[in-house]
């Protein structure tokens, strides 16, 4: 019943984006019915003519000719939706939904994507929706193809004589169950070796991705790659086995039913009318061709509805993304009137959805205009998760977190991101522009230009994009274009970099920003950075303490607390554990000297 | 021509991954005869009984007999089904196993290049599929050709006539369809790029790398435009070709079509002429046959072209020839020296590395520092012999570095790189990145997780060294975080059991307390070894007892910390110095507290 649901509903989808479709997919039907038709009563006509007594070979050609002209004309309505319209509308359709599901994709709560069984339908939704999406209509309308076709013959078998349809209903039922029951079977094995097949797939990325290639080609890593494909095989073999030998039953039975009733009982039935004078020798010359074709049709007919069934899957897939809502984006409509917002964390906590553990706990901090804060901590205290919340990717669990007086969720989340600017460690480079690259949006402005050279070279790479031949419209990585520009790592980074002095915001969220520059660079940067900014709200994370110590405020957190806060000169004349990390780092230095 | 024999040599590949295949073929073409014959024999015999005025028992035992023998053929058919599935598992498993092991001999800089990387994944990806598409065309063909021969035996005994126009129409027909495919083989060439950077667009709204771009920024909506311009490419780029392959697809339909009808009235004509029914019904049925048989034969010579251009996909990487890593005859002993020699590299046109003069020595503990972009990974890329230099020499006690094995010198120097990769193995298996296979290996295992400090963690887990890494396939699976991934590098690199150990930028991503950790490990781990790091941290050069600063692919420093700290306008000291300046104040100013 729900694949009849869910096919209803993508047929409802195909028709919003490619009307022309719909239509010429009825005709198609029609179409494929009608020669079928023909092509079984031209065999009884002809050879009734031929067994006349005074047969006319004129009117034999005659008879023959319309057939071919029908035939023609059935063709023509095919080849008019196979040709043409399903080429050229998979693409229309693909384009269009293509939008749609991205739209809802961009929409996605970041909750979702850390939601490993949220995540998985995502995944499937986006990477399959859009073909799955056009095959799962194509294979509706081959259903219908057999189910017409079977109806048009199966009629005309039964005015012959309705006995015959016994044998046709005897034998489609019997198929039918045994299929379903061995397709049910084959799907429920399939699911439980998905996990498994998805091995295949990971050992031939590590094969390949770029991550992977060092250890690829100075380790015993292909070898045990290589050892674990063939653990994947045996699994599956395993896993298999007794499917294999049931679907073999399965086949066996159901062919008992299909010989019997196709070769013994049509022949000898038929056969035994012929004897009786019932019927004459077209007659049954004929019945037997359409008892072949009918035959052919239950199976299109069996065949065909196993694939409905796991399409309805595939559609329940992207129906879940169709029908998603947001719980944190899209949540709050107020709007936001300073330019220079403060920010309260009030007895904030947090845990994410589906887990027990807190990962922050009674956070307090007020983030005045023009501060610099830096936040620092033990890896896994909760640093990221804090910045996260700032975004508004997530909602507290317990507390409150205000800007200029007003809560999170009540304000609009894309005015509270307008507020900042933010530099992560995994930061991306698009296969965009130079421009677009720094500025993540397109040329707007007059000014653009002139604001992306000057953090360019605050950035160090002037010299860099002004050296290549289109400059601030070269095209970043391969992907795109063969001539696109692929930077290094460190070069990586000052581009990203260059996002930040680019951007007019008031709050500018710094996360590991130089970890993988020199010390040269390092140093360069982070003056130019907290020097520059007097107007802006720095949000620093850092590991190399060096650069948080002319911070405002440092607050340090361990497993989801805040456990020490203050400026440097304060927190060292703590001794605690700041002064503990601190003394630990520069431990190196200061031995040297 | 080239078509037949790149099939030719496909199909002899997949025989000898997987024999089974061509017994599967053999039978299925010896069947196939049967299965075609029997529907025309049978109503020539039993209606020939009927004229003949024979009993109607006969009839019943000729069926009888027939329906036996065919469900015989049905199940021995079924049986080969069942076996198929297993079988081709086992000829992926195989196939991509061979393709990885060509791997194994491929140099490093050929992953660099996205032409090869795409190769590679169209070889695994497709590369299995069109070679057994390649196979069944060709068996196929013999199976049509087959059949064909016994139709038109049949159709002989009475006149050539029909033989002569079903051929010429197969002929018409092949060089219609190869045509077409011309045409839609060069559409999707056209296409590829396309597809290939919807691909990307999609990636970006799937993976979790941009999700906080997109809803931070506006580039949204520039990839979406971006799919959008993509769409319309592709549409236009069919619309362009649609109607010349429609058409002649059209009229090469019409063709094979008009087989049919034409048969009939030719059987019709000959029949009235001679006056023998006895066999005219059974010709009727092997009209319908032939007009098929002769469709089937010209679509598999058509695809002939088209199946062996998609198995290119396969010889694309078979074919590639490594040059680093199959040569060297000799093995790489116990290190005592390495010794670099006017040591010149360039990448494609720019030059990396400048003539680089350097000794490394037994038990050396060496620092690698310099600015980003200078060379130091590429340098330790040839130390490992990923690259060969273009001028110079590195000798390996007193071997040649290009007359030793790579493999061997792999064995004795082991590199740990920045971004350390987990894989979704088990604890013992990313430790020894090979199976653990007896109690020695398990002995090493437990030797180095005790070495770098996670013995006691994965003890308290259940599998204990048996558990598994990462979710992705084990529900039950473990995350490490960044500390303890570190360490598993540490008890990696320990059990490789190197003379040598190469450490690449380790620990930046860790807080200074696990830093410290991790340092100290290394350390150790280096103690009876030969030792280099390269690192931005110039804490850690200062324990080297030999530092190399690198500067746009040049040496321009060395010694030990203490003498480059004595050189007048010293860059080594000048980075030192800034790096350490806030560490020093810092603690200058608690001092003065």
């Amino acid at each position: 019943m729900k694949t009849f649901k869910n096919n209803m509903i993508m047929i409802k989808y195909v028709a919003k984006f490619c009307p022309l479709y719909i239509i010429s997919s009825f005709f198609a039907i029609i179409a494929s019915s009608v020669s079928s038709l023909i092509e079984v009563m031209i065999v009884e006509k002809v050879i009734n003519l031929v067994l006349e007594e005074k047969a006319d070979f004129n009117i034999i050609v005659k008879e023959l000719i319309l057939f071919f002209g029908i035939l023609i004309l059935s063709l023509i309505v095919k080849r008019i939706h196979y040709g043409y319209l399903v080429a050229r509308n998979r693409h229309l359709w693909v384009k269009k939904i293509q939008r749609v599901m991205f739209e809802k994709a961009a929409k996605l709560d970041i909750a979702s994507f850390d939601n490993p069984k949220e995540y998985d339908l995502f995944h499937r939704a986006l990477t399959q929706g859009d073909l799955k999406g056009i095959n799962t209509f194509d294979a509706f309308v081959h259903f219908l193809i057999n189910v017409a076709k079977f109806f048009t013959i199966g009629i005309y078998i039964v005015i012959k004589d309705p006995l015959l349809l016994i044998a046709v209903v005897v034998q489609s039922t019997v198929a039918y169950i045994i299929q379903y029951k061995n397709n049910k079977m084959w799907y429920k094995t399939s699911k439980e070796m998905e996990t498994n097949q998805r091995r295949y797939g990971y050992i031939k990325r590590v094969f390949y991705l770029e991550k992977y290639t060092c250890d690829i080609k100075t380790t015993n890593l292909p070898n045990l790659l290589i050892e674990k494909e063939e653990e994947v095989r045996v699994n599956l073999d395993k896993g298999y086995r007794d499917t294999e030998n049931k679907g073999f039953l399965y086949n066996i039975l159901e062919d008992i039913t299909s010989q019997i009733v196709r070769n013994f009982a049509v022949y000898v039935y038929l056969m035994w009318k012929v004897y009786k004078n019932i019927i004459n020798i077209a007659s049954f010359a004929a019945s037997v061709n359409a008892i072949l074709r009918v035959t052919n049709y239950i199976y299109g007919v069996v065949w065909s509805m196993g694939r409905l069934r796991d399409n309805a899957l595939y559609i329940d897939d992207f129906l879940w993304l169709m029908n998603y809502q947001p719980k944190v984006e899209d949540s709050g409509g107020k709007k936001l009137e300073s330019t220079h917002p403060v920010i309260e964390i009030e007895h904030v906590g947090f845990k994410y959805p589906d887990q027990e553990e807190y990962v922050l706990q009674d956070i307090n901090l007020k983030i005045e205009p023009r501060e610099k804060i830096a936040i620092i901590g033990y890896n896994g205290a909760g640093k990221t998760t804090l910045i996260k919340l700032l975004l508004k990717f997530y909602h507290v669990s317990e507390g409150d977190l205000k800007i200029d007086g007003n809560s999170f969720l009540d304000v609009d989340e894309k005015e509270i991101r307008k507020m900042y600017v933010s530099l992560f460690q995994n930061f991306q480079i698009y296969s965009v522009s130079v421009l677009e690259n720094v500025l993540l949006r397109s040329r707007k402005y007059e000014t653009d230009d002139e604001v992306v050279w000057e953090a360019l070279k605050k950035a160090g790479l002037y010299d860099k994009i002004m050296a290549t031949e289109k400059k601030l419209d070269t095209i970043m990585t391969k992907e795109f274009d063969d001539k696109g520009l692929v930077l290094s790592g460190g070069e990586q980074q000052k581009l990203a970099i260059a996002r930040v002095f680019a951007a007019d915001t008031p709050i500018i969220i710094l996360d590991e920003p130089t970890s993988s520059l020199d010390p040269i660079s390092e140093y360069e940067i982070n003056k130019k950075i907290l020097k520059l900014y007097a107007e802006k709200t720095v949000i620093l994370i850092s590991h190399r303490l060096s650069t948080v110590v002319d911070a405002n405020k440092i607050y340090m957190m361990e497993k989801g607390r805040i456990i020490e806060q203050g400026n440097h000169i304060q927190l060292m004349k703590k001794k605690g554990k700041y002064y503990e990390m601190f003394e630990t780092q520069a431990h190196f230095y200061q031995e040297s000297q | 021509m080239k078509g037949i024999k790149r099939t030719l040599k496909l199909a002899k590949m997949v025989i000898k991954l997987c024999p089974f295949y061509l017994i599967y073929s053999i039978f299925d073409i010896v069947l196939g005869l049967i299965t075609t014959f029997i529907p025309i024999g049978i109503v020539q015999v039993i209606i020939g009984y009927y004229h003949n005025g024979e009993k109607f028992i006969k009839v019943l035992i000729v069926c009888g007999l027939i329906t036996i023998v065919d469900y015989l053929i049905q199940i021995i058919y079924n049986y080969f089904n069942k076996l198929y599935r297993r079988y081709q598992r086992r000829f992926f498993s195989r196939y991509e196993i061979m393709i990885f092991n060509k791997l194994k001999e491929i140099d490093y800089e050929k992953y660099q290049s996205s032409d090869f990387l795409n190769d590679y994944n169209r070889a695994i990806d497709e590369g299995g599929w069109a070679s057994i598409g390649a196979f069944w065309t060709l068996s196929d063909i013999i199976s049509s050709f087959a059949k064909v021969i016994m139709i038109f035996t049949i159709f002989a005994l009475i006149d050539y006539i029909i033989i002569v126009y079903a051929l010429g129409v197969g002929v018409v027909y092949f060089f219609l369809i190869k045509y077409v495919a011309q045409i839609e083989w060069q559409l999707s060439q056209k296409n590829k790029k396309n597809v290939r950077e919807r691909g990307y667009v999609k990636r970006m709204f799937y993976l979790k790398d941009a999700s906080f771009d997109i809803r931070t920024s506006e580039i949204d909506s520039l990839l979406l435009q971006a799919n959008d311009t993509i769409g319309s490419r592709v549409i236009s780029n069919i619309d362009k070709t649609l109607l010349k392959s429609s058409t002649l697809t059209f009229i090469s339909e019409i063709l094979i079509r008009s087989i049919y009808p034409l048969a009939l009235g030719f059987i019709s004509y000959v029949t009235l002429k001679s006056m023998d029914f006895g066999s005219f019904v059974a010709l009727t049925v092997a009209a319908s046959t032939l007009s098929n048989i002769v469709w089937n034969l010209s679509d598999n010579l058509a695809s002939f072209e088209a199946a062996s251009v998609r198995g290119e996909t396969v010889f694309a990487i078979m074919n590639q020839k490594g040059v680093i890593e199959i040569s060297g005859t000799k093995e790489a002993e116990t290190l005592e020296k390495i010794e670099i020699k006017n040591l010149h590299f360039s990448y494609g046109e720019t030059k990396v590395l400048e003539d680089i003069n350097l000794t490394i020595t037994k038990g050396d503990k060496i620092a690698v520092v310099g600015e980003n972009g200078a060379g130091k990974t590429t340098f330790v890329k040839m130390l490992l012999r990923l690259y060969d230099p273009q001028e110079g020499k590195i000798i390996y006690n007193k071997e040649l570095y290009q007359d030793l094995k790579p493999e061997s010198i792999r064995k004795k120097i082991g590199a740990v790189f920045q971004d350390f990769q987990v894989y979704s193995f088990s604890i013992s298996e990313n430790i020894l990145l090979r199976k653990s296979k007896n109690k020695e290996d398990e002995e090493l295992v437990i030797e180095a997780l005790k070495f770098s400090g996670l013995y006691e963690k994965v003890m308290s887990f259940p599998k204990q060294l048996d558990t598994i890494i990462t979710q992705e396939f084990d529900k039950e699976g473990v995350e490490l975080s960044s500390g303890e991934k570190q360490k598993l590098a540490i008890a990696r690199a320990y059990a490789g059991n190197y003379d040598f150990i190469i450490l690449d930028e380790p620990s930046s991503a860790l807080d200074p307390i696990a830093e410290a950790e991790i340092y100290d490990k290394m350390m150790k781990l280096g103690k009876d070894r030969t030792l280099l790091f390269v690192s931005h941290r110039l804490s850690t050069t200062v324990k080297a007892n030999k530092i190399y600063l690198f500067s746009a692919g040049k040496v321009i420093e060395e010694g030990t910390h203490h003498d480059l700290m004595q050189m007048k306008d010293g860059q080594y000291q000048y980075m030192f110095n800034i790096q350490a300046l806030n560490y020093l104040n810092g603690v200058k100013a608690n001092e003065n507290i």
